[in-house]
Parts: structure tokens; C-alpha cells; sequence
């Protein structure tokens, strides 16, 4: 509370002197810009929880603004890449399987709703947003030379008007390459905190805006019942808990598979990934970590007969059956698929 | 430079003064109440609850481990005086483990009681704030509706056989569990924040008066009455004064 309130005071103050400063300035220079940001928060859909901001990067018109333009820009890259190589537009800024040198496979996370979860990547490696797009200059993805991006952004007058709207550096070529780098991640998380999901059937239904087929209506019913049990971990309206759980895709766990526990270094922690979000499915495949199904219909086939046990097993997927099956209908399957796709945007 | 030093100073001053300015204005009432804090502690048989771990025994003779341990607590009564304090608590997290009473009447105490769940009045969607832990325990309108009381979950296991995993949630208002009262001496002060620790005895979910047998009572309870009933009877004393 103190500090706070400190922080408030030395706010207050600081935007005097700014503005005194700027009211000084005038007499000798008017045409010099001022570093005044506009902090804001989107506005949320009903029942959203709250948008969880950053104390250290609070969103700002200006630094989302510089975001959303780095986002789709080789400028950040030395081989062309952009986060759209792999997050693209027109698959809800999720894509196609991505391989890595070493021949692992990872499915390409939705950028959506970011700014209401608490952890990132499918293992939990990442617990911070605001630094998330520093590991994209590596060799693996960007493979950004530090010269040569300091020399675009000087040759780039958009770019350094930008970088001072959004941050209050007027070279931003001048910093270090680590300075760049994070304020460049800065911005890019105030883009994806801001970029919020467009209303689903199913969303409009639960506002008493729109209705539903009998088949997403039985799906629903499924799915938000002990029958087939999604909800404790998928549950409206982000369709995921900011927490790890073996969901059972495998018995033994090697390498990559092991989750949060690469990440804890906890055996209890073996096979865990993070719950995904269940929004816009049908442009997010292929399904799971290392994108093991292509299709809905694999995924529901899985959760009805495919788990496994291992001693790491959610608790949850036990419900009441021994064989950990949930003997779903195909009747029961297809409502399930149609229940999923009712959480599909209406637009972009 | 002269001038903007003095400028800027004088802007500072301003700032100052219009910030005790306002606080005259509008002077906060020196309260006429005080604060309860409640910490706390989880034991299993005695013993620390780790979580995650398959170590504890029940007292019919299976070894359990806690993964999940959240729950509210709400309708306190402080002596004969009801208070409209809640808090949704976490047992495996150190930050959801304690809670706050506020606005409590300063004075002497011999008890305290309270509800583990949520009273009727909050428990339907949206009386509590929407924060994603909150939402998380939405017990859906599909089953009934309101929230989570309790999501008590870990794995069990008995002899040789391969660990099966329970999952004893708690929901919906006939299932509130009244805590019985605990007695306790403790003060109220004006203006102060006082501290109470209890202990949530884990493994009294698991005991009297339904002895809990996995293989017979079952390892999920979510909408099955029989079960929320034996839970319900088996909460009402989990908790005990430090
Ligand atoms: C070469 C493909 C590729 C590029 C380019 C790429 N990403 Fe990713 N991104 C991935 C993959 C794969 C993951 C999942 C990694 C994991 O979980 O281990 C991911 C994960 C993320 C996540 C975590 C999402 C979540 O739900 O946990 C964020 C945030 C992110 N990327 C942002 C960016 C930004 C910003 C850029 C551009 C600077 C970018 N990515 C460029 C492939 C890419
Ligand atoms: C115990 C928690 C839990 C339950 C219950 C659960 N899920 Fe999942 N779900 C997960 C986790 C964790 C993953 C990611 C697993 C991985 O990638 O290794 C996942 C992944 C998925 C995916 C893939 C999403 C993507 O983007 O790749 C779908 C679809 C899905 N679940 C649907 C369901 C459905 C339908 C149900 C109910 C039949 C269900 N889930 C029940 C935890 C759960």
C-alpha cells in the first residue's frame, strides 16, 4: 500500500516536472515532441476476469501500437522471419507444426487472451509475457545480428518516432542490443495483452445474444457435466486454469514429454503442460504439445478411451471409471466436436 | 536554467500542496473497528501436508497425496456477531493462506464460527468478483450453479495396486458445510489487526464419521448427493485453534 502510494506521488510529481520541463522547453524549442503515453485497458467482454497489466510495462496506446507493427516486421529479424512466420493472422496467430533443428515438434500456441494467464509456453518455462519474444532473437528463430538491427532502426525514422512514443527513447539505435531486445519484447507483450478474443456462438448464447443447435446444446451439457468432465480444467470464459496437469497422453515420459518437470526439476511434476485455451480450435490445430492429432474428433476419441495412467495422472481424469474411459457415444462425440467449434470467433 | 530550477520547484511545491489539500478535504474516519487475521496451517496426521506426495495414510489404511486443496470459507460469526467476510483459500499455495476479517467489533471473544463454502447469498455466478481463480470455481450452471465449496484432490493408493486418483468436490447450497464453533479467547482492538492461526486436519475429510473407503464410497463426488453428504458431515470439523 505504502509504495504505492509513493509510486503515485513521485508519478504526480514527475508529470509536473515533465510538464514543466516541457513548459520550459517551449520558450527555447517548440517543436521538439513530449513522452506522454496514454495508459489504458481494453475493454473486456462480460464475465472476462480482470486484464492482468504489468507493473514494470503497463499498456500504453503507443507501446501496443509499436507492437503491433514489430509483430508482422522483418525489421527484428536477419533471415525475414516475423512473429507471423509462425503465428499467423489467418489461423488466429497460431500455425503450422513447428520443427526445430533437433527434429522436435511443437505445436504453434494461439495469441489470444494472453494477457489473462499467468504462464506461457506448453511447459510453463515462461512466467513472464513482457519477456516472452526475447528468446525470438536467437539463432534458432530471428537470428538477429545485434550491428544490423541497430542500423535499420537508425535508417528507420517510423521506428524511432515509435520507440519514443511508446518508450521515451529518442535513439533507440544508441542502446545496447539487450536494451533493445527487451523493449521490443515490452511491446510486443502490450500488443498480445490487448488483442482480446471476438465473440463465439457459444459466447453470444451465454449473453442471451444468440442461440444454439441441439448439438452444441448436448455438447455443452457434456462438457460442463461430470459425463465427459472438461470444465475443471477448461473452464469459460478463457477455456484454460494458468496451471499444469498430466491430461494422460502418455505413460512414460521422455525428453520433451517430461512438461513442468523440465521446467521444476520435480518428478511430481512429469508430464504436465500447461491447460491450452479452447477458443478458435478450428484454426489451431494440429492438437496438443507436439501436435499430436490433426484433427477434434482424434482429440475427443483420446479423452474418451486413449488416457493413460503414470503416476503424475490428473486426479480428474480418473472420474468415476477405473478403465479411465468415459464410454461416450458417437452420438456423445460429435456433440462434443460441435460444443467445441461453437467456441470458434465469429470474425477476427 | 536559473528560472527553470525555480520554475520547476515551484511546480513540485504546487503538486505537494495540492495533494495535502485534498486530504483535508476529505479526512478518513478514524475507525471504530478492528481486523482478524486468520493464518492458516494444513496438517496430515500431524505432519506437514507436502504436496503432491503419496505419503499419507487414511484411516482406513490407503496412502493418499494432496494435489489440490482449495476451498472458501464465508458466513463467519465472531462471537454471537455475523460478519460478511469470504475468502477463497489454497492450501498447497503460501499466498492462499490466509484471510482478512475486517469491520469486527472491538471487544472479547470466546468463539469463532464460520461456513467452508459459500453462504447462499454468494454463491450464484457473478455475487463474487470475477477473478480466474474465482472463475475456476464455478461449479457449473449445468450441474446446479454457484461455485466450488471445495476441490479436495491427489492420488490414492492401497497395497500393490496401481495408484487411482480421487477428485471430492463439494458444491451447491444444500451441501454447505456449518463448521462447528470453535472456541477460542481472543480480542478485538480498535484500529488494530489481530492474528488467529488454526490448523485445516486434512485427513479429517477422510475419517468420522464415514470412514472414507475409495473403493466403496467412490473417488469422485461432483454431483453424486450420497457422497457430498458424507463430505458435508465429514468438513464440519476440520479445522482446530492453535
Ligand atoms: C519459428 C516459429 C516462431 C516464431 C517466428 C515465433 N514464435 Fe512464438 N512460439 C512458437 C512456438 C513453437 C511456441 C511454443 C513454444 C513452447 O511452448 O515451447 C511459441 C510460443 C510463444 C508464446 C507463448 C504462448 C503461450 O500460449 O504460452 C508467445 C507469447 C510467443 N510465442 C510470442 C512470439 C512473438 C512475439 C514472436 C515474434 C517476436 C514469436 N512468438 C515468433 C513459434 C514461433
Ligand atoms: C485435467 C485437466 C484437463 C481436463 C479434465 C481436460 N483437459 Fe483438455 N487439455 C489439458 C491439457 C493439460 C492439455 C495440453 C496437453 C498437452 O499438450 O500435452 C489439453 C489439451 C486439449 C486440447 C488441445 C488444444 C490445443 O490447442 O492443442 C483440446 C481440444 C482439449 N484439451 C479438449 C478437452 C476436452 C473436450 C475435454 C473433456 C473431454 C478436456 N480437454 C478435458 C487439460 C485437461
Amino acid at each position: 500500500m505504502e509504495t504505492r502510494y509513493l509510486k503515485w506521488i513521485s508519478f504526480g510529481l514527475l508529470t509536473t516536472i515533465v510538464f514543466g520541463l516541457a513548459q520550459c522547453k517551449k520558450e527555447i524549442a517548440s517543436t521538439e515532441k513530449v513522452y506522454a503515453p496514454s495508459y489504458y485497458l481494453p475493454e473486456l467482454p462480460q464475465g472476462y476476469p480482470p486484464l492482468i497489466n504489468s507493473e514494470k510495462n503497463p499498456l500504453t496506446k503507443e507501446g501496443e501500437k509499436l507492437g503491433a507493427y514489430l509483430y508482422s516486421d522483418p525489421i527484428l529479424s536477419s533471415n525475414g522471419m516475423t512473429c507471423t512466420s509462425c503465428h499467423q493472422p489467418a489461423l488466429s496467430w497460431s500455425g503450422p507444426l513447428y520443427v526445430n533443428p533437433k527434429g522436435i515438434k511443437t505445436s504453434v500456441p494461439i495469441h489470444l487472451n494472453l494477457g489473462f494467464r499467468t504462464v506461457f509456453n506448453w511447459n510453463g518455462s515462461a512466467p513472464d509475457l513482457d519477456l516472452v519474444a526475447k528468446g525470438d532473437f536467437e539463432p534458432e528463430f530471428f537470428n538477429t545480428d545485434s550491428n544490423e538491427l541497430k542500423l535499420k532502426l537508425q535508417a528507420n525514422s517510423l521506428y524511432q518516432g515509435l520507440f519514443f512514443e511508446a518508450f521515451g527513447v529518442k535513439k533507440v539505435h544508441q542502446l545496447t542490443f539487450d536494451s533493445i531486445k527487451t523493449l521490443a519484447s515490452y511491446a510486443l507483450a502490450q500488443h498480445l495483452r490487448a488483442r482480446i478474443a471476438k465473440p463465439s456462438t457459444f459466447d453470444l448464447y451465454r449473453q442471451r445474444r444468440g442461440t444454439i443447435t441441439p448439438e452444441i446444446y448436448r455438447g455443452m451439457l457434456l462438457f460442463f457435466s461430470e459425463k465427459a468432465d472438461c470444465f475443471h480444467c477448461h473452464m469459460e470464459p478463457m477455456y484454460c486454469d494458468n496451471s499444469a496437469h498430466n491430461n494422460g497422453l502418455q505413460d512414460n515420459h521422455e525428453g520433451v514429454d517430461k512438461g513442468l518437470e523440465l521446467v521444476t526439476g520435480k518428478a511430481s511434476d512429469r508430464g504436465k503442460f500447461i491447460t491450452p485455451t479452447l477458443r478458435n480450435l478450428s484454426k489451431t490445430g494440429p492438437y496438443m504439445h507436439d501436435g499430436r492429432f490433426t484433427t477434434l474428433e482424434e482429440v475427443i476419441e483420446f479423452y474418451d478411451s486413449g488416457i493413460k495412467n503414470s503416476e503424475t495422472l490428473d486426479p480428474i481424469m480418473f472420474k468415476r471409471h477405473e478403465d479411465l474411459k468415459l464410454n461416450l457415444t458417437q452420438q456423445d462425440k460429435a456433440d462434443l466436436v460441435s460444443f467445441l467449434k461453437s467456441l470458434n470467433s465469429l470474425e477476427e | 536554467m536559473k528560472l527553470l530550477k525555480s520554475y520547476c520547484s515551484l511546480a513540485v511545491i504546487l503538486a505537494l500542496l495540492l495533494i495535502l489539500g485534498c486530504k483535508k478535504e476529505t479526512p478518513i474516519p478514524s475507525p471504530e473497528t478492528g481486523n482478524l487475521v486468520l493464518k492458516i496451517n494444513y496438517t496430515f496426521n500431524n505432519q506437514k501436508l507436502i504436496p503432491d506426495s503419496l505419503i499419507f495414510r487414511t484411516p482406513t489404511g490407503y496412502l493418499v497425496s494432496v494435489s489440490r486443496l482449495e476451498y472458501y470459507l464465508s458466513g463467519f460469526k465472531i462471537g454471537a456477531t455475523n460478519t460478511n467476510n469470504w475468502n477463497y483459500l489454497n492450501g498447497l499455495k503460501p499466498e492462499g493462506n490466509t484471510l482478512l476479517l475486517t469491520d469486527l467489533a472491538p471487544g472479547d471473544y470466546q468463539s469463532i464460527q464460520f461456513s467452508i463454502g459459500l453462504i447462499p447469498e454468494l454463491n450464484q455466478h457473478g455475487k463474487i468478483s470475477g477473478t480466474f481463480e474465482n472463475n475456476q470455481m464455478i461449479w457449473p450452471t449445468e450441474m446446479g450453479g454457484g461455485y466450488h465449496f471445495l476441490k479436495f484432490e491427489g492420488r490414492y493408493k492401497k497395497e500393490e495396486r496401481n495408484p487411482g486418483g480421487y477428485a471430492i468436490h463439494l458444491g451447491t447450497d444444500s451441501f454447505l458445510i456449518q463448521h462447528q464453533a470453535l472456541p477460542v479467547q481472543f480480542s478485538i482492538h480498535k484500529n488494530q489487526t489481530d492474528t488467529l492461526h488454526l490448523t485445516m486436519q486434512v485427513e479429517e475429510w477422510l475419517s468420522l464419521p464415514w470412514p472414507w473407503d475409495f473403493e466403496k464410497d467412490g473417488n469422485y463426488t461432483m454431483g453424486i448427493s450420497e457422497a457430498m453428504k458424507k463430505v458435508m458431515q465429514n468438513g464440519n470439523k476440520v479445522f482446530k485453534v492453535d
